[in-house]
């Protein structure tokens, strides 16, 4: 469903990705590991356009998308949701929900998505009247993937969305994302995470990238369990 | 307080919808493109300007002139966003705030060196054929009150538009979080561009309304920019809904003023007034903390 081949990308002068080469298929979580710093989300805004490759070329289904601006991206059904949450402070849960399904193929669907994300996380559903930027850390991490996913999204990029939260929180989202692939049938996912324990549990398939560049693939579930393993990539 | 009283306090509603249309352009584009646009009030004046020459020159039918000088602020207002700010788009952060500001600040008074010795003469008056009434030997013109009705239906649509259509949510997301609304699929500038036409718009219609109320001269530009800013700075600089109030408020309190102790002194008293009201609340009326 997304094949990224060959990534050269970074910001201006500053380079920060380095032939990133990487597959997410149909119904497919993945998940992208390593350290602080070491190129993650860049990677995603890259998938999505915010920032535009050197090299390399970038596919969503059968279309091209490297190169392309973010609004034609999010059109196809690529959608990024990140660690900064990035919402509309002044707007209430509703209207931020709302903004989510700008793309003219999501308004089609704003109703069905709208009560995707409001049975995904229930919390957003007590809160729908509530300003965006009242709310707690973690509520807002939910309406940031719950914007995300308003926009008819076939592939979630998720940037990091345990980052400063209680665990009960964390909790709460991971049990959304389980509940959602239940739901929608050939959604994918890749995401972003510096917590091993959290993405482990949840992607089988992973790469781990350090200092711009993809240093590990494979089964992260079983082999990056092991303590020689997290020393070596991770350093932890 | 007696019935000219009353009227003073209804002048002041009239010029305080005048002034929300002009202060909200200023507002908007702020907001999107982090530019405070100096030459707001002198595009007003471009457009009476047009308005009356057409009129004076051509013979013109009233409306088609007016038409033509709308056309003609909003062709300066594209002008600005495409043209004399472009260098200005390169920069982020504060350097694009001045930057931005002698661009504008440049342009206007270019603007206005130009418009004033081309069309020294070109005043504009509208005379509706609306009568005036007598309400206990206080003679009222009713084109005031139709003026005042006519910008704040303009600012009633205005207000739905923003709150309920899918452009106005994307204007007013934009002014929140830019990153958020390029997320969520929105071409940022296709909408700077947008932003700039309304705005332009919505000040070429209120340069006609006070030319219903009033005269507007080629020499008037910069006066109408400097109270704008004053409202959108009392309104909370981001804040449409808060400009609106400031511009009633302004509008009233500045006619009350001139009610009282004249129009000189109630320029002084105005500013004074302003300059209190930030004392209190330096973010605006319902301005946030930026």
């Amino acid at each position: 469903m997304l094949n990224v081949v060959n990534i050269s990308s970074g910001y201006g002068e500053i380079q920060v990705l380095w032939n990133i080469s990487l597959q997410v298929g149909e119904g497919e979580v993945v998940a992208v590991l390593g350290p602080n710093g070491a190129g993650k989300t860049s990677l995603l805004k890259t998938i999505i356009g915010i920032l535009k490759p050197y090299r390399g070329e970038i596919f969503f289904g059968s279309k091209r998308i490297d190169g392309q601006p973010t609004e034609k991206i999010v059109m196809e059904g690529v959608s990024l949701s990140l660690a900064e949450k990035e919402l509309f402070p002044q707007m209430t849960v509703r209207e931020n929900l709302m903004l989510g399904a700008f793309n003219k193929r999501a308004r089609n669907k704003l109703e069905e998505n709208l009560e995707l994300v409001l049975d995904i996380f229930p919390r957003l559903r007590e809160r729908q009247n509530q300003k965006a930027g009242t709310m707690s850390g973690g509520e807002q991490q939910m309406l940031a993937i719950g914007r995300a996913l308003m926009a008819d999204a076939k592939l979630l990029l998720l940037d990091e969305p345990s980052t400063g939260l209680a665990p009960i929180m964390v909790r709460a989202i991971y049990n959304g994302l389980k509940r959602l692939i239940e739901v929608r049938q050939g959604f994918s996912i890749l995401l972003v995470e510096q917590r091993v324990k959290d993405a482990t549990e949840f992607a089988r398939r992973g790469y781990i990238i350090a200092n711009g560049r993809i240093v590990f693939e494979g089964d992260i579930a079983s082999d990056v369990r092991s303590s020689e393993f997290m020393h070596r990539y991770l350093g932890v | 307080m007696d019935v000219s009283g009353l009227l003073f306090i209804l002048d002041g509603v009239v010029l305080g919808t005048i002034l929300s249309l002009i202060a909200v352009g200023l507002t908007m584009i702020y907001g999107l493109a982090n530019v405070l646009n100096l030459s707001h009030g002198e595009i007003l004046v471009a457009g009476t300007i047009a308005a009356s020459v057409l009129l004076q020159y051509t013979g013109l039918p009233l409306m088609l002139s007016l038409a033509a000088g709308v056309l003609i602020t909003v062709g300066a207002g594209v002008f600005i966003e495409k043209v004399v700010l472009r260098p200005v788009y390169t920069l982020e952060g504060d350097e694009r705030v001045l930057l931005g500001l002698y661009m504008t600040l440049a342009f206007s008074i270019l603007l206005h060196g130009i418009l004033i010795t081309t069309f020294p003469t070109a005043y504009l008056t509208v005379n509706l054929p609306t009568p005036t009434i007598d309400l206990n030997g206080i003679r009222v013109r009713t084109a005031q009150i139709f003026a005042g009705a006519f910008s704040s239906v303009i600012l009633a649509i205005l207000f739905l538009f923003l709150k309920r259509s899918w452009t106005g949510m994307a204007i007013r997301s934009l002014t929140q979080n830019e990153v958020g609304a390029l997320l969520v699929g929105i071409n940022v500038r296709r909408y700077r561009l947008l932003v700039f036409v309304l705005g332009s718009l919505l000040v070429a219609l209120a340069g006609i309304i006070r030319s219903i109320v009033a005269t507007v001269g080629p020499e008037n530009g910069f006066e109408f920019t400097i109270l704008a800013l004053l409202v959108c700075v009392v309104g909370g600089i981001r804040s449409v809904y808060g400009t609106i109030v400031a511009g009633l408020m302004i509008g009233v309190v500045y006619s009350f003023l001139v009610y009282l102790i004249g129009t000189y002194l109630a320029y002084v008293a105005l500013l004074a007034v302003v300059m209190v009201t930030l004392l209190v609340r330096p973010y605006g009326i319902v301005g946030e903390k930026l």
